[in-house]
């Protein structure tokens, strides 16, 4: 033991001789998970991890950085990382909805329909944290060509409460501040795709990104791709690269079997083995009850999970997955979220409307739920008309530490936090009044537009569960939801009027000018007309 | 018979005189608005304290003192002024003395030496039994400006920028064939073989450093298979070299340039990868030039998998020699044979290059300042606004203090800060606030409000006046 000890003192000491820059390590990762709709869920992981590295202090931002070097860390995420001197970053581009009723969750939580960006960062700058955040926005779109410049102030809020840090905060005396913003009709496509490639190490000419096939995965019924910058204090900063796609086999089989490959989903198959790959892993998942046969057989298989060690498998490698029985009717256990949220706009008039959330617990046991409502200043709430009721009866004992924070019109946008108890086997619904706004004419957008979308809301469930022993109630909190997005009809006037009305009014301003003017300036005249006839006859 | 109605004439409102008043008053009412209407709706055009004309040329002062012993003649001085009046634009000064004048002003001594020519610091030591004047007088100009104009118009060197962005990448072009790369030690060879250049050059400009190693960059050329089983790139292919669809090289958070070198290792299958110059022959050279961008060196590795430091060596040289040519660092002159060894720059070559730095600089803003008065010109819908006429000010300020100052690093100085200001006057976005709101929407507006509301006062001004003058002929065919 003594021994042991001792070399790993002279390694410590010899080591940092040659490590002067962090030790970098990726890490690739595929997984398939078959749903019981038929459909193939699929997720890309790419994971770089910088040992040792922490992020940039803030207060160094007026200083020379250190140089920059990296082996697999992309240096384009890099200097963003140091240049805003960000501790965590998440941003996702999503397209479709995510249906948890039937594809179930767990995977990666965030799911939420269009672009959503949200940063961890420390106070103690000499720039201010939106100031930074701006910047970030910037130059994450401008990396990924994806119009983030949009989650602007009128979209940024800060629900600290709800979007907790993955990975750790450094501590340097000074807060750290969450800034949070979402677009929903941001969409994700080819031309996100080619920058997040460039990002990878092996790009998408081998490894597992061989696959990445652009139109296969926008083809798909849900598709979406992340980036996810955390923290750990013991490993250094991790960069996640994601991309997630459920694909169905059907449309691109020419059988009616339950059957799909590598090449029947993506049209690709694995060429080559990513060289500088730490580990690839490929990971197969089946709904239980189900029997598949895998062609080639995994390495290992425990629990309905079927695994696979790339670096070991045979090139080109091709998987064959095929159904050998009927697909099961239920979701797995495992995947099955503990509450169902709908959430509607109702209402025909274009000033006022009625906004609905349904939460649904099929479950024999009580949740507790977190539910955040980030609303643009467009949709204005009427927070006395906020009613709940379990099962059609009023009930507002249901709705408990409701945080509320106004609109700011033209600027920032309402917040509204609550938390919802849905006993066992009870609908809650939620119902609120809300205004629609009147926009200023250059506050539309220049193009055609089909509504307003606004951002999903988000729900953290908690399962409720009660010690049967000491009878204390402990919430266990799970991965948060969201719901589906919302299209907002607002009042839009018919841009090719301006000219008309200013027309318009400037003849009747121009006609009761006139009017007065003549009014005032007209000399009158008695005009006798019996008395000129006599008069001017010859 | 009497009338039915009172004589509306007689009604107080209908008098001559309070019709007429009422008349003026919106007469008056109408030209008391006109300035504020003109003020609300003008386009805030400020002149610009700036006579194109006024922009003469600087002149860079250089003292030149000769000892006794050359006996140099009024033939060497007129060489010399000659040849430097051909270069530069005619901004060096070049003034001959017997003894030091100013110590500000930047001074080449020419000294005699006992065995053969060099040059220590701004010295010339010159052999005393050499009196070739025409030979002393091209070493003296090599030293005081070495650039042809052949080499001002190449545009290697990149404009000036007080802080670039190094960015150097070991690029594999195919890694999964087994036989790559894997890291480099780059850090090492960064500050074994560049560190003395970059602190000499710390006057002049910083430098960010960052460096990345990308594992697939194919090619976008084909490259050509020789008779001897080697592959090779002609010129031709160099020019599209860079595959910057595929390769991830851009930097996307600053504004400063950024200066590329690339140590490309060709795939196992391409190797060895050569270059082929003008007549198809391959080079001995591994490395090229992209002017203005950067470096690229042809690496075919060893069998190895690490780079080390010593590795590096001969990539870094050319790296290094690149930077030179791309910061424009002047050649030594070709008739020193014997240079003593100094780290990084030696100071004439730091001279030479903070003075061709502060030409192009006062060229650069003299060129952007007549720009920008002529743009302003030339387009009356932009505005100029008080940010815009502060940096006009501010460079010509920079320009005029260039009259007074007499060091190199001075002159240099006040010459980035008048580039600095010009551009940042001819970039200024305020200058685009009224461009997309032309002229012509302007009276599509006012032309239904305003020719409807002035035509009736127009006619009632008409009308009263033509009253008024009918009044007075009556009354002058009553008196006469």
């Amino acid at each position: 033991m003594k021994s042991l000890c001792f070399t790993a003192l002279i390694l410590s000491l010899i080591t940092p001789a040659w490590t002067t820059t962090p030790t970098e390590q990726f890490y690739e990762e595929l997984s398939f998970r078959n749903l019981k709709d038929g459909r193939v869920a699929t997720r890309f992981s790419f994971k770089t991890v910088l040992n040792g590295s922490v992020p940039r202090d803030p207060s160094t931002l007026g200083q020379e950085d250190q140089s920059q070097h990296y082996r697999l860390f992309p240096l384009a995420m890099g200097q963003i990382l140091r240049e805003y001197a960000l501790t965590e970053l998440h941003l996702t581009l999503n397209a479709g909805n995510w249906d948890y009723d039937r594809w179930g969750y767990l995977d990666e939580p965030s799911v939420g329909t269009g672009a959503e960006l949200w940063t961890w960062m420390a106070d103690g700058a000499p720039s201010s944290i939106d100031e930074r955040w701006e910047g970030t926005r910037n130059a994450l779109g401008g990396l990924f060509c994806s119009s983030l410049g949009g989650l602007n102030d009128k979209r940024t809020t800060s629900p600290e409460s709800v979007f907790r840090p993955e990975g750790d905060l450094p501590d340097w005396g000074k807060p750290h501040r969450l800034r949070h913003a979402s677009l929903a009709s941001e969409n994700v496509c080819t031309e996100n795709l080619t920058p997040f490639i460039k990002l990878l190490p092996c790009k998408a000419l081998s490894g597992i990104a061989t696959l990445l096939n652009p139109h296969r995965l926008f083809d798909a019924d849900w598709h979406g791709l992340g980036v996810h910058v955390v923290w750990n204090e013991h490993t250094g900063v991790e960069i996640s690269l994601v991309i997630q796609a459920v694909l169905n086999p059907f449309r691109f089989s020419q059988e009616k079997t339950i059957e799909w490959s590598f090449n029947s989903l993506f049209k690709k198959q694995v060429e080559r083995q990513c060289p500088i790959a730490s580990a690839s892993t490929l990971s197969v998942s089946f709904p239980a009850g189900e029997s598949w046969s895998l062609e080639p057989q995994g390495s290992k298989s425990e629990g309905g999970v079927s695994l696979y060690d790339l670096a070991q498998a045979q090139y080109p490698f091709d998987l064959q997955a095929k159904a050998s029985t009927d697909l099961s009717t239920s979701v797995h256990e495992d995947f099955k979220p503990p509450l169902r949220v709908q959430r509607a706009l109702n209402g025909p008039s274009q000033a006022y409307g009625r906004l609905s959330v349904s939460f649904s617990n099929t479950g024999a046991a009580p949740v507790q739920a977190l539910y955040l409502e980030t609303m643009p200043w467009l949709v204005q709430f009427y927070l006395h008309t906020l009613t709940a009721s379990a099962n059609g009866t009023e009930n507002g004992e249901l709705l408990s530490h409701i945080q509320y924070t106004p609109a700011v019109p033209h600027g920032k946008p309402a917040t509204v936090q609550l938390e919802v108890h849905v006993p066992a086997y009870t609908e809650v619904l939620l119902t609120m009044e809300v205004a629609k706004s009147f926009l200023r004419y250059t506050d539309h957008p220049p193009d055609a537009q089909r509504g307003w979308d606004l951002p999903p809301a988000v729900v953290i469930p908690f399962l409720v569960e009660q010690n049967s022993s000491s009878n204390a109630i402990s919430l266990r909190k799970l991965p948060r939801m969201y719901t589906n997005s919302l299209l907002v009809d607002l009042a839009t006037p018919d841009f090719s009027m301006p000219y008309n009305v200013i027309i318009f009014t400037c003849s009747l301003i121009a006609f009761l000018f006139g009017s007065v003017f003549n009014m005032l300036t007209r000399n009158f005249v008695v005009v006798s007309l019996k008395d000129d006839s006599e008069t001017e006859k010859p | 018979m009497p009338h039915p109605f009172r004589d509306p004439g007689t009604l107080p409102f209908q008098s001559t005189s309070i019709r007429r008043t009422i008349i003026a008053c919106y007469c008056a009412v109408i030209l008391a608005a006109t300035p504020l209407w003109w003020l609300t709706t003008s386009i805030q055009r400020l002149p610009l304290n700036l006579d194109i004309n006024s922009l003469h040329p600087v002149s860079i002062p250089v003292h030149v003192v000769t000892s006794n012993a050359h006996r140099l003649d009024g033939e060497f001085r007129q060489a010399v002024q000659q040849s430097l009046s051909s270069k530069a634009w005619k901004a060096i000064d070049v003034k001959f003395f017997d003894t030091p004048q100013d110590t500000l002003v930047q001074t080449y001594h020419i000294r005699p030496s006992d065995g053969p020519t060099y040059v220590q610091g701004n010295d010339i030591f010159y052999p005393l039994t050499d009196s070739s004047t025409p030979i002393l007088a091209k070493l003296l100009v090599d030293l005081i400006y070495p650039f042809t104009e052949e080499h001002d118009h190449r545009h290697v060197s990149v404009q000036y920028a007080p802080r670039y962005r190094l960015a150097f990448s070991l690029l594999n072009e195919d890694a999964a064939d087994g036989d790559h790369i894997i890291d480099w030690d780059i850090q090492g060879a960064l500050a074994k073989y560049f560190s003395p250049f970059l602190k000499s050059v710390s006057s002049l400009h910083n430098f960010t450093i960052e460096s990345q190693v990308q594992y697939h960059a194919p090619l976008s050329v084909q490259a050509r298979t020789q008779e001897d089983g080697s592959f090779a790139l002609s010129q031709e292919d160099l020019a599209v070299f860079i595959n910057s669809a595929e390769w991830s090289l851009s930097s996307s958070v600053s504004n400063d340039p950024v200066l590329h070198f690339i140590l490309f290792v060709p795939s196992r299958d391409h190797r060895p990868l050569r270059i082929l110059d003008l007549d198809g022959k391959p080079s001995s050279s591994s490395s090229f030039i992209l002017p203005q961008w950067g470096g690229v060196v042809m690496f075919n590795p060893p069998e190895t998998q690490v780079l080390r430091v010593d590795d590096l060596l001969s990539p870094s040289a050319a790296f290094l020699g690149q930077l030179h040519s791309l910061l424009g660092v002047p050649r030594s002159p070709a008739l020193v044979n014997h240079q003593p060894r100094e780290a990084g720059l030696s100071s004439w070559q730091l001279d030479t290059m903070l003075r061709k730095r502060s030409i192009e600089n006062i060229r650069d803003s003299q060129d952007t300042l007549r720009s920008i008065v002529r743009l302003v010109n030339q387009i009356e819908n932009m505005p100029v606004g008080e940010k815009v006429r502060g940096a006009v000010d501010a460079s010509l300020a920079a320009l005029r203090q260039l009259q007074s100052v007499r060091s190199t690093k001075d002159i240099f100085r006040r010459s980035a800060d008048a580039v600095h200001s010009a551009s940042s006057a001819f970039f200024s976005p305020d200058m685009l606030a009224m461009l997309y709101f032309p002229a012509e929407h302007k009276y599509a507006v006012y032309t239904p409000l305003f020719a409807s509301g002035l035509i009736p006062v127009l006619g009632a001004v008409v009308r009263e006046i033509k009253a008024w003058k009918d009044e007075r002929k009556l009354a002058r065919a009553k008196v006469a």
